[in-house]
């Protein structure tokens, strides 16, 4: 079906032609990986090997006794060589255990299939998904046993997120096209766990070429229950507030989570290697990554064992073409810039965006003319012109009547802005000082200042 | 340092940005200025070009020295003031004296834009506030030369002043369609010539066609929204439609008020400046239609035979409170979305507990 888009919204250049159209290439794995402990939203797992112990590719190196953080598996064969602090992709050095690569690709016994999923209750495929290491591979890295967990019988609605509204990305297209028989066994799982019948696959119009062989292959194996949803092209369509929003109608509450409406959002990605972990036994140990952007000789969509260092996939790019101003892992309106090549590709890098030129923003306060885009193209519905004002103020009670809360640093805002004002580096440095309670009463002011006319907004 | 090239910069997202920036705006409502213009020049003489230039430099002048002044960084590049100029001229007659646009431009520039705090903090539009302060040459400004397609035109002097008898300036003048209607009667031109132009009025506001041109040019390029000239023209239009004077064809009478006097260069040029409009959208339905309520109301019932100016500049002041009591509602916010999320939630459980496939 095809949906009607939200309010708000903006249209950068989708730079998406330069890799849309490239089949997924097959990294060469390099001699050395590093795995980093924590390549998912909560706490670090603990290594359960030791330097210098062999391992298979797909065996269990870290885990954790917690019940969020999900266990990482070894992308390849080889030697632990050591634990040691390593840079890690949005900044720092973190942990991570280094393999040596012995290129055998020899497989851990436990890399089995499980083809009689379907006789399996809900509760054991959790544990199935939680074992083979799955997080929301869009970005947030949020565990998907977790997600499965805490949404379990209460939804009636079930979205595979494939609109991909960042531009350059085409790591989901190139799955929606070269990969669907896995995803779609992946939302078979899925609808299986969560006891759906049915299932919504969305994306944006620009993957409509996607559609036909996805209805085909549903026609051919007799799957019935799963209906794409064809979205607008606009950034940000792939939130899961206007996704709903576009395809149920229902408006997620602030400050509330798909779940709140009955909804459940999977990515495209982790649905697919749900669906691989079913063909194969394989856990999470590679995902396609886009790497594209100005500065990149060869713009590719490339399988990349998770540990690769950036320097290694930007070289099976041809490297560099231009000098690289910025280097994005994500996409170029939410992703980290990195400032090191041997930071290294995770659970949750959807690409790797290189750039010769760097926004252009001034290097004084730059003026606001209140033209009012920013108020226009918030998805949310807020008003970036006074959250700005005030946070140069300040003013922190005003902010929290604004609702800065409620900003999810989309980047729409600080991307329309004429004046070029860092509107989302500004929101993200008085959010952090935001005081630590409910959001503020309707209208406080009103009341100790009297009326209408009394004191400023 | 030899390295720096290779040094990655680290940024807040998002890493991609407008290729617009506060000049190319401008730059923009310039490029829509210059159909109207083009028209002034066309009517009223090679005078009207150059007062325009004249007085574009004379408020990008002011500017520069009030900033030089009080050791501000210079903003003369992000065009503004050049724009204020052209507007300046555009609401004056085109046989004012040189000085008076002179003076008009600094009560603009200086006074209404610059000790508010400059662009984007003015609750005026300086190029109104201008010509309503040079109100006190009431004679001057209410003395409007014939247009080149009548048969009367004189050809007013490039440079200099007009020659003048007891204050009043001697190129031959003439009503503005604006004074029949005051007397509740059509003026002599039809809708054609009204359309066209083909009338005594301000340099900028006798042609509705080019102004319009003007507007579809600001609204492809996204500087504008519908939003205020829609406002503004349908409640205006809508007044004029339903309360026309007695004997006068009502529909005539709309076509004739929208086309006269300075509407839709008020409502495609000045009430859409962005410091001296609201920013939300419900907040600038409501100013529009308070510009369209007031003109009419002046036009109607004032002492005056236009409104326009008046009208934009009162709502000017309301922008503020607008802005405060006139907010979009917040994505996920009010009483109604929590209601319908908790109805979902309570089907979704009532249909598990019936045992019923979903």
């Amino acid at each position: 079906m095809k949906v009607p888009t939200f309010r708000g919204g903006i249209h950068p250049d989708q730079n998406k032609k330069l890799t849309s159209g490239k089949k997924i290439e097959i990294m060469p794995v390099p001699d050395v990986l590093y795995l980093p402990l924590s390549m998912h939203w909560n706490k670090p797992c603990s290594p359960v090997v030791k330097p210098g112990e062999t391992v298979k590719m797909g065996q269990l190196i870290a885990d954790s006794p917690e019940p969020i953080p999900v266990p990482i598996h070894s992308p390849v064969s080889g030697k632990v060589l050591r634990m040691e602090d390593h840079e890690s992709v949005s900044g720092g050095k973190k942990p991570c255990i280094v393999i040596q690569n012995d290129h055998q690709d020899t497989p851990d016994p436990s890399v089995v299939p499980l083809p009689d999923w379907k006789s399996k209750t809900s509760e054991e495929l959790i544990d199935f998904v939680r074992s083979k290491g799955l997080v929301g591979m869009g970005g947030a890295a949020f565990p998907t046993h977790f997600k499965l967990r805490s949404v379990m019988g209460k939804l009636d609605t079930l979205i595979i997120n494939a609109a991909e509204c960042e531009p350059y990305l085409t790591c989901d297209h190139r799955v929606l096209l070269e990969r669907y028989d896995r995803l779609i066994l992946g939302m078979l799982v899925l609808m299986k766990i969560l006891n759906q019948d049915h299932a919504y696959l969305a994306f944006e119009e620009n993957k409509i070429e996607c559609e036909e062989p996805i209805l085909r292959f549903l026609e051919k194996n007799g799957i019935t229950g799963i209906e794409t949803v064809i979205l607008k092209n606009k950034y940000p369509q792939g939130y899961e507030k206007q996704l709903v929003k576009v395809i149920t109608g229902r408006e997620i509450p602030s400050g509330g989570l798909p779940g709140d409406v009955g909804c459940a959002i999977f990515n495209t990605q982790t649905t697919a290697v749900i669906g691989n972990a079913i063909m194969t036994g394989m856990p999470l140990t590679e995902r396609i990554v886009t790497v594209s952007g100005d500065a990149i000789a060869s713009p590719k969509n490339l399988l990349v064992r998770l540990g690769t260092p950036l320097s290694a996939v930007v070289e099976a790019c041809g490297g560099f073409q231009k000098d690289p101003a910025c280097l994005i892992c994500g996409g170029p309106m939410m992703g980290s810039p990195e400032y090191s090549l041997d930071a290294v590709v995770v659970k949750a890098t959807s690409g790797i965006v290189a750039m010769s030129e760097v926004p252009d923003r001034p290097n004084y306060e730059s003026t606001c003319i209140r033209c009012g885009k920013c108020v226009g193209v918030c998805p949310m519905h807020l008003e970036p012109v006074f959250l700005n004002l005030y946070a140069g103020q300040r003013d922190y009670e005003a902010l929290m009547r604004y609702h800065l809360r409620d900003c999810m640093e989309c980047g729409s805002c600080a991307y329309i802005c004429p004046a070029h004002i860092p509107l989302v580096e500004t929101f993200r440095i008085a959010k952090a000082k935001l005081p630590r309670t409910a959001p503020a009463p309707a209208k406080p002011e009103k009341k100790k200042k009297g009326g209408l006319f009394g004191g400023r907004s | 340092m030899e390295d720096r090239k290779k040094l990655l910069l680290v940024g807040t997202s998002p890493h991609m940005l407008t290729d617009d920036n506060t000049r190319s705006i401008m730059l923009d409502v310039l490029i829509a200025m210059a159909p109207a213009l083009a028209a002034g020049t066309y009517f009223f003489g090679f005078r009207v070009l150059v007062m325009t230039v004249f007085s574009a430099a004379a408020c990008v002048a002011f500017e520069f020295l009030w900033q030089l002044l009080m050791k501000k960084r210079s903003s003369i590049g992000d065009l503004s003031a050049v724009v204020t100029g052209v507007l300046l001229v555009f609401v004056l007659p085109a046989s004012v004296p040189y000085w008076m646009v002179l003076v008009g431009d600094f009560f603009a520039i200086v006074v209404v834009k610059q000790l508010f705090g400059g662009l984007g903090k003015n609750f005026m539009n300086p190029a109104l506030a201008g010509r309503v302060f040079l109100s006190g040459w009431a004679t001057l400004l209410n003395t409007y030369p014939l247009p080149s397609t009548d048969p009367g035109y004189v050809k007013l002097p490039v440079f200099g002043n007009i020659p003048m008898t007891n204050g009043v300036p001697d190129a031959v003048t003439g009503a503005t369609p604006l004074v029949a209607m005051k007397g509740g009667a059509l003026p002599d031109q039809g809708i054609l010539e009204l359309f066209l132009g083909m009338k005594g009025g301000c340099v900028g506001e006798v042609s509705a066609a080019l102004l319009l041109l003007g507007g579809i040019y600001l609204l492809v390029r996204k500087v504008i929204t519908i939003r205020i000239p829609a406002g503004f023209l349908l409640t205006f239009g809508l007044l004029s439609l339903l309360f026309p004077p007695a004997g006068v064809p009502a529909f005539q009478w709309m076509l004739t008020s929208l086309l006269t006097g300075g509407v839709i260069l008020g409502a495609v040029f000045m009430a859409t400046d962005y410091s001296t409009s609201p920013v939300g959208p419900g907040a600038q339905w409501v100013f529009a239609a308070g510009c369209g309520l007031l003109t009419f109301v002046i036009r109607r019932f004032g002492a005056y035979n236009e409104g326009v100016a008046y009208s934009i500049l009162i709502m000017n002041s309301t922008v503020w409170l607008l802005d405060k009591y006139i907010r979009p509602r917040r994505f996920g916010s009010g009483k109604k979305v929590k209601k319908e999320a908790e109805a979902i939630m309570a089907e979704i459980k009532r249909k598990n507990e019936g045992g019923e496939a979903l």
